[in-house]
């Protein structure tokens, strides 16, 4: 397969930066939303984050799920290079696609954990 | 020595024959410039990264004085060796010189010499930012260290906490030199961060794809990346900062509706992925290291390349870590512990990589692996005591005290001065050529590691015993005595174990064996090039079919007929101009020859102009005002003029060869500058979040806030329109270069220029017909901070249009002024985003609140 810079990059782009930016997302939504509702003592704030939460935690999965079913279409042998054990750069990017959706789905829920335990505006 | 048998570089035995003229031709295209004159002239990257190498290590050295010093004053309680106020300026100065005048600039460096040479390239996309970068860095450092000269050194601690160092507070000029000197010192660090991201997506030898990369050009990647987005919060917060302590604004000052933990946010934003900057680097040397001397490859490159990365991200999500202390909310600091946490797996997922390379492996135990074990070991226990900081609780027993200090410093020097050292003796052959001692070394290795941990751990005991930090002296009887007694012995044996390396390294310029091509038997590309390396590095630029071309390869030739044929013209040529490869960013398949420039003044000029116009800063002078204007436009002006070579590149390649040649990249998307531009753009876009995310976050705290919207938001409008308009004529000109009206073209970017112009018009009159009095209002301040940079922004647009209307009027036909509008046109695209932000961020705020 021929690399095709102007559809391969921007897919490679999101493999590499999907879940991340998923992730950097949550962070700052969730941020705003505390800061917001101990600013005006609203107080549905555990269950919007608890939505929050739930909803990007489901995105960045989403994101390893279609890396995995592009990996899974391309097939092992037909990602390396006979030459070559490494994976090749379309190997590289699926990878990346799976492990850092995995890697930031779990950060994801960490960071929603603390307002079912601990006072929101303490 | 080892590996002394292979004599004849790898590179050199791949490269076909060439006629004498030819090589003759190469050889003065790629000569340096001698003498006073030709050291300001030279722009390639190893001369300037010499330079910037011995700068660095100075500036390390100098910062160890430092820290003598202060151990000198600590060792006894009471003591009077240094008096508060200068044990205040070196321990802000120790802190400030090796986060930024050492760590940082030296790692770079380092890329900076190695990187083309492990890429397989010639030269770093942008020889003159590279020289730019230096020189700046050089003043910046020298600036700050002049501050001693007048008796006024920065004290306010390298974090520069508010109020303490608000104008109130810190009346003298000391803060300010921090402040200037720094922005300077970061300015540079971004020139260079912007070279290393361009020439790893666009500059690498023919074949390396993506998976091919070696592990060190990642970690440099990845670091680029995170100083572009990690160090242009901390510029805009220094000049908020300066702005303040002026007295012009007060975005810090409670009194006005400021908000001090801004600072600390805009701070620690910055200063956490700092750390990260500071270490993935490391990874990357330690990776390469481990891998030459265990003789094979890491153990799970691709995730150890996905750890990287992780990391890299996660490390702007942990900065609130360092303000746990401050009242913030608990679900708040909760975000930020799970990244603080979840940081270990990508870092857990590294050292159990090298760890699992090592038991593999045959290790071979020069001094180079020393340092990684001694990395590994001290590295992993700062690690342990991070993670015990980043759970709240524990941060609250242990916060601002020496328990911090021991954990920081088993993360900085286990974590990147260990590395750096492995680094060091591991390339130093390459880039002397001349052997390092391994006797000296292994005693230089064990000396340091003895002395590093007999300073440091005793620091765990007196901080969990209560001693705090940044104290200058503290009284008998606490039980700190001899806690503090045996970390200032420890010291002192670990520099002598630091001046062990560079008695090693003099002996070694004297003394040493010549260093063979590849001493260690290594698996990059810079092992197949002669050591010192010729200053084209390539004269048969490698072809990559593996991850470790040197184990894995027979030669380093084109196997293949069409691949020969491509690379034919770059074949010890061009000869009469510096020409060099750009490959596809993601399978690394041959594209174009970019023209690369040989000599030049200007970036030393220019960056004598940043010290002028830092200076009147500073001394607030009319004349340095003007000096430093002038010899920037001369700067600027030189810089930009045409180059002679450019055209002889011109004549012989063509920019859209009909021949299935590679063309010569000149201009718009296929050339690097259009890929540097992005990343400036990037740049801006920081500087404009950070600007927004300020606005809001002090308006989070209203008092003082006004209840109505501002006035000259009309204006405001008006300007916004006009950056619309400016940015649709910039796209209208480059759409006209397609159809080849360049009458429509010169009018276009003329009409742009004007708009352009209008648009900072009106953006001062939105800010004077709203009255503003930022002095004594922390909104006053926010909004002229959000308008003041759409004028920073349009101004740097106008000057490139202007540039672009230029060559537009006077030669619309060559693809270097082409090249000029698609850059000019994205960053004025970018300023119209930018009005727009702004006008709606001055529009919702005070009636939402």
């Amino acid at each position: 397969m021929t690399t095709d810079t102007r559809r391969d990059l921007p897919a490679a782009l999101a493999a590499f930066l999907g879940a991340p930016a998923v992730w950097a997302l949550h962070l700052f939504v969730s941020y705003a939303l505390v800061a917001l509702a101990c600013s005006t003592g609203w107080d549905g704030i555990r269950v919007a984050l608890a939505a929050v939460t739930i909803v990007f935690a489901a995105a960045a999965a989403w994101s390893g799920v279609l890396a995995w079913r592009a990996w899974r279409r391309a097939g092992a042998e037909g990602l390396a290079d006979a030459a070559d054990p490494a994976p090749g750069w379309r190997g590289l990017t699926m990878l990346a696609g799976i492990v850092l959706a995995a890697i930031f789905t779990l950060v994801i829920i960490f960071a929603g954990l603390p307002p079912l335990f601990v006072p929101v505006c303490g | 020595v080892t590996g002394a048998d292979v004599t004849v570089p790898a590179a050199d035995r791949a490269a076909p024959p060439v006629s004498r003229e030819r090589r003759e031709g190469f050889e003065w295209a790629w000569s340096q410039p001698t003498g006073i004159i030709g050291a300001i002239r030279t722009i390639d990257n190893i001369p300037i990264a010499t330079k910037y190498m011995a700068t660095g290590f100075a500036f390390f050295l100098l910062g160890g004085l430092q820290a003598a010093l202060m151990r000198i004053q600590l060792g006894t309680p009471e003591n009077t060796f240094l008096d508060p106020e200068t044990y205040n300026q070196i321990f802000t100065m120790h802190g400030t010189t090796m986060m930024f005048l050492f760590v940082i600039p030296f790692i770079e460096a380092l890329a900076n010499y190695m990187l083309p040479l492990i890429l397989g390239t010639r030269d770093l996309p942008f020889p003159r930012l590279t020289a730019l970068s230096y020189w700046t860095y050089l003043f910046g450092g020298i600036f700050l260290y002049a501050s001693f000269l007048f008796g006024a050194a920065p004290d306010g601690g390298w974090f520069a906490y508010v109020p303490l160092n608000n104008r109130q507070y810190s009346p003298g000029i000391n803060m300010d030199f921090w402040d200037i000197g720094l922005s300077v010192a970061e300015v540079s660090a971004m020139g260079v961060a912007a070279e290393m991201i361009v020439a790893m997506l666009r500059m690498r030898a023919p074949g390396m794809s993506l998976d091919r990369m070696p592990l060190f050009a990642w970690a440099m990647l990845v670091t680029g990346v995170m100083v572009i987005f990690g160090f242009t919060p901390l510029i805009v917060g220094t000049v908020l900062l300066e702005l303040d302590r002026k007295g012009l604004t007060s975005f810090f000052v409670p009194d006005a509706g400021g908000e001090p933990l801004l600072w600390q946010h805009l701070f620690w934003v910055f200063g956490h992925p700092e750390v990260y900057i500071m270490f993935v680097p490391a990874v990357g040397i330690v990776s390469q290291v481990v891998q030459t001397f265990c003789g094979r490859p890491v153990v799970s490159h691709t995730l150890m390349v996905l750890a990287i990365i992780a990391t890299g991200f996660l490390s702007f999500g942990l900065w609130v870590h360092h303000m746990f202390a401050t009242g913030l909310s608990y679900t708040a600091m909760g975000f930020f512990t799970a990244a603080s946490l979840v940081i270990a797996i990508p870092n857990g997922i590294q050292v159990f990589s090298w760890i699992a390379t090592m038991w593999s492996g045959r290790p071979v135990w020069r001094t180079p692996l020393l340092f990684v074990v001694g990395f590994l070991v001290i590295f992993t226990i700062g690690g342990i005591t991070g993670v015990m900081v980043a759970a709240v609780p524990f941060d609250w027993q242990v916060h601002d005290t020496y328990f911090v200090v021991a954990h920081f410093h088993y993360v900085l020097i286990g974590g990147v001065v260990f590395p750096l050292f492995a680094g060091l003796y591991y390339w130093l052959p390459k880039i002397t050529g001349r052997m390092m001692s391994e006797r000296l070394g292994a005693w230089s290795f064990g000396v340091m590691f003895v002395g590093f941990n007999v300073a440091f751990f005793p620091m765990h005991i007196a901080g969990l015993l209560g001693m705090p930090r940044r104290v200058y002296t503290y009284p008998a009887g606490l039980g700190w005595e001899l806690p503090n007694l045996i970390s200032s012995l420890g010291a002192y044996v670990f520099a002598t174990g630091v001046l062990l390396t560079v008695v090693n390294f003099a002996r070694s310029l004297r003394r040493g064996a010549k260093a063979p091509p590849d001493p260690w038997r290594g698996d990059t590309l810079e092992w197949s090039v002669t050591s010192p390396p010729p200053n084209a590095q390539f004269a048969h630029l490698p072809v990559v079919r593996s991850r470790h071309p040197l184990w894995e390869q027979d030669s380093l030739a084109a196997t293949d007929a069409e691949t020969r044929r491509l690379m034919e013209p770059l074949e010890s040529a061009p000869t009469r101009w510096r020409g060099a490869l750009v490959v596809d960013a993601l399978d690394g398949s041959p594209k174009a020859i970019v023209h690369m420039p040989r000599r030049s003044p200007w970036p030393f000029i220019l960056s004598v102009a940043f010290v002028f116009l830092f200076a009147a800063a500073l001394a607030e002078r009319m004349w340095l005002v003007t000096t430093g204007l002038v010899l920037a436009a001369v700067g600027l002006g030189g810089w930009f003029w045409p180059l002679e070579t450019e055209r002889r590149a011109l004549e012989e390649i063509p920019t859209r060869p009909d021949d299935g040649r590679l063309p010569l990249a000149v201009g718009g998307p296929s050339a690097n500058g259009w890929w540097g531009t992005w990343v400036f753009v990037a740049v801006l876009a920081t500087a404009l979040a950070t600007t927004i995310a300020s606005f809001f976050y002090l308006a989070a705290t209203p008092t003082g806030w006004p209840d109505e919207r501002p006035a000259g938001l009309l204006e405001a409008a008006m300007a916004a329109g006009g950056a619309l308009m400016a940015g649709s004529s910039a796209w209208m000109a480059i759409q006209c270069i397609r159809m080849e009206r360049p009458l429509l073209q010169g009018v276009s970017v003329t009409l742009a220029v004007v708009f352009t112009a209008l648009s900072i018009w009106f953006g001062v009159d939105a800010w004077t017909a709203g009255g503003y009095r930022p002095a004594d209002s922390a909104y006053d301040s926010a909004v002229l901070s959000v308008i003041g940079f759409q004028w920073v922004s349009g101004a740097i647009v106008l000057v490139m249009l202007a540039v672009a209307a230029l060559w537009a009027w006077l030669r619309p036909r060559d693809p270097r002024g082409h090249g000029v509008l698609w850059n000019s046109a994205l960053v004025a695209g970018f300023a119209a985003v930018s009005w727009l932000v702004a006008l709606g961020t001055l529009w919702l705020t005070p009636g939402l609140w």
